[in-house]
């Protein structure tokens, strides 16, 4: 409790959103990048997200997809896998 | 002469404490020290001492500086919070009932504005910060390794070094359209660090 204020619950729960943060800004700017008509939709999937190792998948499929319907497909099956969507 | 003049300082703060008192809080009467009761493995209290002032009593963290310190603010802060933390703890430890426990949340509830404060602000942002330089890294590094195995170690390297986020970010762009493994090598040989 009293250690530094970098090791405190509070501060690790900020630190921990802002990695989210960080990592939904990159996979949006990777979809502006490669297939910028798909950028709405992209953040409004990944608005809630708050899974790490989902984003950093994501962002492996936009950077590998062929074809911007490829990458549509894929951003408009989120919904049926992650029930925070 | 750092030492000298901590010592020397303190001698002046035990010799006339409610003089320091009048200069910081004029009106204010000396009680006692209390930085005794509040030394832990990380903290050091200068000192802090007891006052009576408009018939409360209140505590002052007095800190001894040579030179200005630009983090001065950050570690008061600290400071607090860990001592609000500390009397959190010990309250919730002696009040036990639901309608003294009622209390304690209540009341330090009301200490929630210390989140107005710019100190706390800039904690928060500073935190978030941190985060979203961490979460942009973690991703760039899984895509190099994902997409060309064999530059996952060169980019860890590479990323490391960057704390700009904008940097980042443009780094998202070229790595995410990098068709071979060639240009995403060339890509992060050119990225260097801010000291370099």
């Amino acid at each position: 409790m009293l250690q530094n204020i970098e090791d405190t619950p509070t501060y690790k729960r900020l630190v921990q959103q802002g990695r989210i943060e960080g990592a939904r800004e990159v996979l949006i700017l990777l979809v502006q990048r490669r297939f910028p008509s798909l950028v709405t939709l992209a953040r409004a999937k990944t608005a809630n997200m708050t899974d790490l190792e989902k984003l950093q998948e994501i962002s492996l499929e936009i950077s590998t997809a062929r074809l911007a319907r490829d990458a549509r497909k894929y951003l408009a099956k989120l919904v049926l896998e992650d029930p925070q969507q | 002469m750092t030492a000298t003049w901590d010592l020397y300082a303190k001698d002046l703060l035990r010799e006339r404490p409610q003089d320091f008192v009048e200069l910081i809080l004029p009106g204010a009467r000396y009680i006692a020290r209390r930085e005794s009761q509040f030394q832990m493995r990380e903290i050091r209290l200068d000192r802090l001492i007891e006052v009576e002032y408009c018939g409360q009593r209140i505590l002052i963290n007095l800190e001894i500086q040579v030179a200005k310190d630009p983090r001065m603010g950050m570690r008061l802060l600290r400071y607090s919070l860990a001592a609000l933390a500390l009397t959190r703890l010990f309250a919730e430890l002696v009040f036990v009932s639901d309608i003294e426990r009622t209390q304690v949340v209540r009341r330090f509830a009301m200490l929630q504005n210390i989140e107005d404060t710019p100190t706390y602000k800039r904690l928060v942002q500073q935190g978030r910060i941190e985060g979203q330089v961490e979460g942009a890294r973690q991703i760039l590094v899984h895509l190099v390794q994902a997409r060309f195995p064999s530059l996952r170690t060169l980019a860890e390297k590479q990323f490391a070094t960057i704390t700009d986020l904008q940097v980042l970010h443009q780094a998202a762009s070229q790595i995410g359209s990098a068709r071979t493994a060639r240009d995403t090598r060339q890509y992060l040989q050119s990225l260097q660090s801010p000291s370099a």
